[in-house]
């Protein structure tokens, strides 16, 4: 599904990341992969998302998504062609009401034509009604999903922080990606918030959507993921399940400190 | 219940507005004729700053650029509503050149483009004489306006389709922002990377606010020519930007009845203190920086939140 292959970047002259290669396969009629990316902070994660989600220029490499080349595109056409992400801080809009947030993002599979997006919407509503009407469906059944059906009314930016991180990822979800790249989803959130994550996750997965996740905190990570690349120093330097990254020396020392063990 | 009243309040303030002109004098008609080409004005400036998050510097191009079409139009004895949609024409075109040139640029190249175009235009409007007749303006001559209004005086046919003008934007706008459209330009307005993430393509949707707004500003400059009959140069300079600008803040930015009372008091203002000259924009200034201040969601906006306040408090108790 998605193939990165030799990426490297820098940043006026510092090398931030060379000669990364990460794979998520596409498994047809099997269970969808679910795939963490861990590293100290520094290490380049999220610009690595940045590059191959279109808010970044790559130095090298290459970045294939359903045999398409994705570097050079722009994040809207990537999202197209299926890849959403979700951001660390930028989580929602914050004047518009949950609804309206995941709205947004439920437009875009309705194909709109010129007319419908630039003059229609100028004369009467009743000329877009049925897109508009199954978009709404659709939000719907996202929030009711995420549990989020009773705030759709409140505008975004009062929600408390875990439900506005909450909202990131329905709002990812509502553009039906193939692939749902996640940046920090449990950054902030109580340990409470931080296991409901796990849990939506995990729903989202079964529910067939390929996830790719950068996260620090370790036990979502080592319980929710499949498998786990490890980025430091600007390299891959792992990559494994999470019970052989649990094990391996090297990540040990340089991500979770020398004499620790994590608990897989 | 209370849609209903509300429905009954507007009809009548709408019947009151149609009928303003045979119970007043001219002088009075002049300034409501004022107040609504600037609530249009005000209406495209919400919709770019208020709705969308584009701050143009460059807006006064627009008011310019329709003020003379109209003028021009009208003394090749056009019918007065064809040469306004000529002003609305000419005005999306450039919205249309100008946006897809520069909105693809940061928000500071993205200012000195617009208002360089203005400035432009400004030049242009002083040294073209055979066509503008430079500074010394352009004197607009009355025709008819067509439709339906050729049976009543001048003045009076002006104001009447500056009416029918403003509800209809309005409506439009009103109609646009309920859309998904709206919505789409809104959290542009937002976060634009963030709309980009969900697969909205930002310069697309910002080229089409842009391109409205300079419709419907060429169309209130266009009102202004017909309205007093002459167009000059000034018209195009950044004095007329700010204008849209303090009626946009005053009335409540994003607001869709913030335009109405931005354009009711800044046009109330301006000739309540027209006996003390150009002081009067050092005043204007002042009431923006105060307005920015104390009250930066406008009037509509901190009417709206301290409703919202006491809602809640009932609530609470």
């Amino acid at each position: 599904m998605l193939e990165i292959r030799n990426l490297s970047k820098s940043f006026q002259g510092l090398q931030v990341f060379s000669g990364i290669d990460l794979t998520v396969e596409d498994r047809p009629g099997e269970k969808s992969p679910l795939i963490g990316v861990i590293g100290p902070n520094g290490a380049g994660k999220t610009t690595l998302f940045n590059i191959f989600t279109g808010y970044a220029k790559a130095d090298g490499g290459s970045v294939i998504f359903d045999g398409k080349e994705l570097l050079g595109k722009k994040p809207h056409e990537i999202v197209r062609a299926g890849l959403t992400r979700t951001f660390q801080s930028t989580l929602a809009f914050r004047q518009l009401t949950v609804k309206e947030n995941v709205l947004v993002a439920a437009y875009l599979h309705e194909d709109f034509s010129f007319l419908e997006r630039f003059i229609y919407p100028l004369v009467s509503l009743k000329l877009t009604q049925k897109k508009t009407r199954d978009a709404q469906e659709r939000a719907e059944k996202v929030l009711s999903m995420v549990g989020m059906l009773d705030d759709m009314d409140m505008v975004s930016g009062n929600l408390p922080y875990g439900k506005q991180k909450k909202l990131g990822i329905a709002m990812g979800l509502a553009t039906e990606p193939k692939l749902l790249a996640l940046d920090e989803p449990a950054a902030g959130l109580n340990p409470h918030e931080t296991a409901e994550t796990m849990e939506l996750l995990q729903e989202i997965n079964r529910g067939g959507t390929a996830v790719l996740v950068i996260e620090h905190n370790m036990k979502l990570i080592m319980t929710a993921c499949e498998r786990i690349y490890v980025l430091s120093g600007g390299r891959i330097i792992a990559e494994g399940l999470p019970q052989e990254i649990a094990k391996n020396e090297r990540v040990i020392e340089v991500y979770l400190g020398k004499g620790m063990t994590a608990h897989a | 219940m209370k849609r209903t009243w509300t429905r009954i309040t507007i009809a009548v303030a709408l019947v009151l507005v149609v009928a303003f002109p045979f119970l007043t004098n001219a002088y009075i008609l002049g300034i409501a004729q004022a107040m609504l080409l600037y609530f249009i004005y005000a209406m495209a400036m919400n919709l770019l700053m208020g709705y969308t998050g584009i701050r143009s510097f460059g807006q006064a191009g627009f008011w310019g650029v329709g003020a003379y079409v109209t003028g021009l139009m009208m003394n090749m004895h056009q019918y007065g509503i064809l040469s306004l949609l000529g002003a609305m024409i000419i005005g999306a075109v450039l919205g249309l050149a100008v946006g897809m040139l520069s909105l693809r640029l940061q928000s500071v190249y993205f200012f000195i483009t617009t208002l360089g175009v203005s400035e432009m235009l400004r030049v242009i409007a002083i040294n073209w004489m055979p066509v503008t007749r430079g500074p010394m303006g352009l004197m607009v001559q009355p025709t008819s306006m067509g439709l339906f209004l050729g049976r009543f005086e001048y003045q009076t046919q002006v104001y009447l389709l500056s009416v029918l003008l403003a509800v209809l934007c309005f409506l439009g706008l009103r109609t646009l922002m309920r859309s998904h459209t709206g919505k789409i330009l809104m959290s542009i307005r937002d976060s634009e990377p963030l709309a980009d993430s969900v697969g909205v393509n930002p310069t697309a949707y910002k080229v089409f606010a842009f391109a409205t707004a300079g419709a419907i500003t060429a169309l209130s400059g266009g009102l202004n020519a017909m309205a007093y009959r002459i167009v000059v140069p000034d018209f195009l300079s950044m004095q007329y930007t700010t204008i849209g600008l303090l009626m946009v803040l005053i009335g409540g930015s994003g607001e869709l009845w913030g335009p109405l009372f931005g354009a009711l008091i800044y046009v109330g203002f301006n000739e309540g203190l027209r006996s003390i000259g150009e002081f009067r924009l050092v005043i204007f200034a002042l009431i923006m920086i105060l307005v920015v201040m104390l009250f930066p969601k406008g009037l509509i906006g901190t009417l709206k939140q301290q409703t919202n306040k006491i809602k809640q408090r009932k609530q609470q108790t």
